[in-house]
């Protein structure tokens, strides 16, 4: 396994000088990035679902794989018929190897396939040794020389894995298609450290073309590892942009007034930055060209495109519209968090860690850091969603809109019986690569299986939906704690004004 | 999360504009978050052209009302 770590970062150190491979392409004189895909649930008694992938390699693509097999497998009886629970997957925002399952689901799910052949996924993925096929192109001496004379760079030996296994030369425009989830593919600026998540609105402000960036090269812009791979390069072509790209009159409302900074902070930055990428008045940054490493570096969870996507009215979700126009009646939100915690020979060795744990620990700790403050803004807000629709009065379409937030984290696994710390273990014992033994699988998968079937909002949105799914062999009894997210409306006489 | 109330015509709803970006209807509550907005009608015919301020401290029971007429 040592080795499978060092042959990397020694091509990577002998290969410093990266190349300059620009991924993106200008938009086109009169050309736009349309939004194809309209969110909203068909009917508000269907259920509008939003997720987050983690990071965390294949156990992160793996664990987002299981948590979508058992929705699949969730069945209910909705007022214009039967359904699963992944038909109604309006959303995904997704980070590193949570990316490589939110992009091969929102290439394949559709009618006749809402599970999104999660199958083949499996099979051409999860099951392979892609650290073997990664290394032994690696191994090949025209690779390597293309690497140390930079005519190649190392992300692009990911990249060509994830086109020749996963996405076979698909684009963004495949998964820009009406009835297709919105999948939100995010990566890290590493100048700013802004999440640029992959997106029309984004494009627009680089003035790039959406469509055409193949989703190999997104999912590894997502999934670039600092240090053992190379950022995947934009240039900005707002300088000179002959493309229609679409107003923005928020970001002049938000820069020109001296309230945004202390109102909505997160918003004003968003604002500049969006006016620093389309190269508007007064920058605070001169951006030309973007270098996007791993999305965890700036939000392992992917809750920012997801929070903006619920909240931001600029956003290209328009879910907030969606929810004031009374067409979500239930906001089903999934968060699924990969983070493992193996045990680390560290707290056992008196000497002073060396290079290889130094440059570990700085690429992995600040990823665990920002891990915390991404989920408790995400439950600040869907708290207050919950009480603007438990206390609007009758007027607001929103009101008696029902909120679902669950969470499937390996620290929920308790410690109570032998069976349940064995899974604990083997869950949180797989490292993060880009291959897992059968057994890591396995084990990965059962994690998901059990923690989204244990969740009190999970079984609370089963049990308001009457939904049924197949039972699983020695099923814990349900846990009788509520959903703290979900408050119940209590039917009171109408105001009399 | 913050209130709002765009009133118009109950007989000619309008979607409502806040800095540019449709969030709703008229005559009904809106929740959005709070900060300085630009608020407007779609379509022509109504007065004022546009309502500019602080949305802030409203609250469910309370929410700003921002009242357009016909012109």
């Amino acid at each position: 396994m040592r080795a499978r770590v060092l042959l990397p970062l020694c091509i990577a150190l002998l290969a410093g000088c990266a190349g300059n491979h620009i991924e993106n392409t200008p938009l086109a004189a009169g050309e736009a990035n349309p939004v194809l895909r309209p969110l909203g649930p068909a009917s508000p008694d269907r259920p509008a679902i939003l997720m987050t992938f983690s990071g965390g390699g294949s156990r992160a693509a793996a664990l987002a794989e299981a948590v979508l097999r058992e929705m699949s497998q969730t069945r209910y009886a909705g007022g214009d018929g039967s359904h699963v629970l992944t038909e109604d997957i309006e959303l995904i925002s997704s980070v590193s190897g949570g990316s490589v399952t939110a992009a091969w689901f929102g290439l394949h799910r559709g009618p006749g396939h809402w599970d999104g052949d999660l199958d083949g996924l499996r099979a051409d993925f999860l099951t392979k040794d892609n650290m073997a096929t990664l290394e032994l192109d690696a191994v090949n001496p025209i690779t390597w020389l293309g690497l140390v004379t930079g005519r190649i760079t190392r992300i692009e030996a990911e990249e060509a894995l994830f086109d020749a296994q996963l996405y076979h030369r698909a684009t963004l425009a495949s998964l820009n298609q009406p009835g297709r989830p919105d999948i939100v593919l995010n990566t890290t600026d590493m100048a700013g450290g802004e999440t640029f998540a992959m997106v029309p609105r984004r494009f627009d402000d680089v003035c790039s073309n959406y469509d055409q960036l193949p989703v190999a090269t997104a999912v590894a812009a997502s999934a670039a590892f600092p240090i053992l791979l190379t950022p995947v390069s934009f240039k900005d072509y707002s300088g000179n942009c002959q493309g229609r790209v679409r107003p923005a009159e928020w970001i002049k409302i938000d820069l020109s007034n001296p309230y945004t900074p202390y109102l909505n902070l997160a918003e004003y930055k968003d604002a500049r930055y969006s006016n620093d990428l389309r190269h508007g008045p007064d920058p605070y940054r001169r951006i030309e060209y973007l270098h996007f490493l791993d999305g965890g570096l700036a939000d392992n969870l992917g809750t920012r495109s997801l929070r903006s996507a619920l909240i931001a009215p600029y956003d290209d979700a328009q879910l907030l519209r969606a929810i004031n126009d009374g067409k979500v009646g239930r906001l089903v939100v999934i968060v699924v968090n990969a983070r493992s915690d193996p045990p680390n020979k560290l707290y056992q060795q008196p000497q002073q860690p060396g290079l290889v744990d130094q440059i570990n620990a700085v690429t992995s700790v600040p990823i665990d850091a920002n891990t915390a403050n991404s989920e408790t803004a995400l439950s600040a807000l869907l708290g207050e969603l919950a009480q603007a629709a438990a206390g609007a009065q009758k007027q607001a379409k929103f009101g008696g809109m029902q909120i679902y937030g669950i969470t499937v984290d390996y620290d929920q696994i308790p410690a109570d019986t032998p069976a349940h710390i064995a899974l604990r273990d083997a869950a949180k014992d797989v490292p993060t690569s880009w291959s897992l033994t059968g057994p890591q699988l396995q084990a990965t998968e059962d994690a998901g299986r059990f923690l989204l079937r244990r969740h009190p909002c999970w079984q609370a949105l089963l049990a308001d939906l009457d939904a049924s799914q197949p039972a699983m062999v020695g099923e814990d009894q349900a846990l009788t704690i509520p959903c703290t997210t979900r408050i119940e409306i209590k039917k009171g006489p109408a105001p009399s004004s | 999360m913050e209130y709002i109330r765009v009133t118009f015509d109950p007989g000619d709803i309008r979607d409502v504009l806040a800095s540019g970006d449709i969030i709703g209807k008229t005559e009904t509550e809106l929740i959005l978050q709070a900060n300085y907005y630009v608020v407007a009608l779609t379509g022509a015919g109504y007065t004022p052209l546009y309502w500019h301020g602080l949305v802030s401290g409203t609250s469910v029971d309370n929410p700003l009302i921002i009242p357009f007429s016909k012109a």
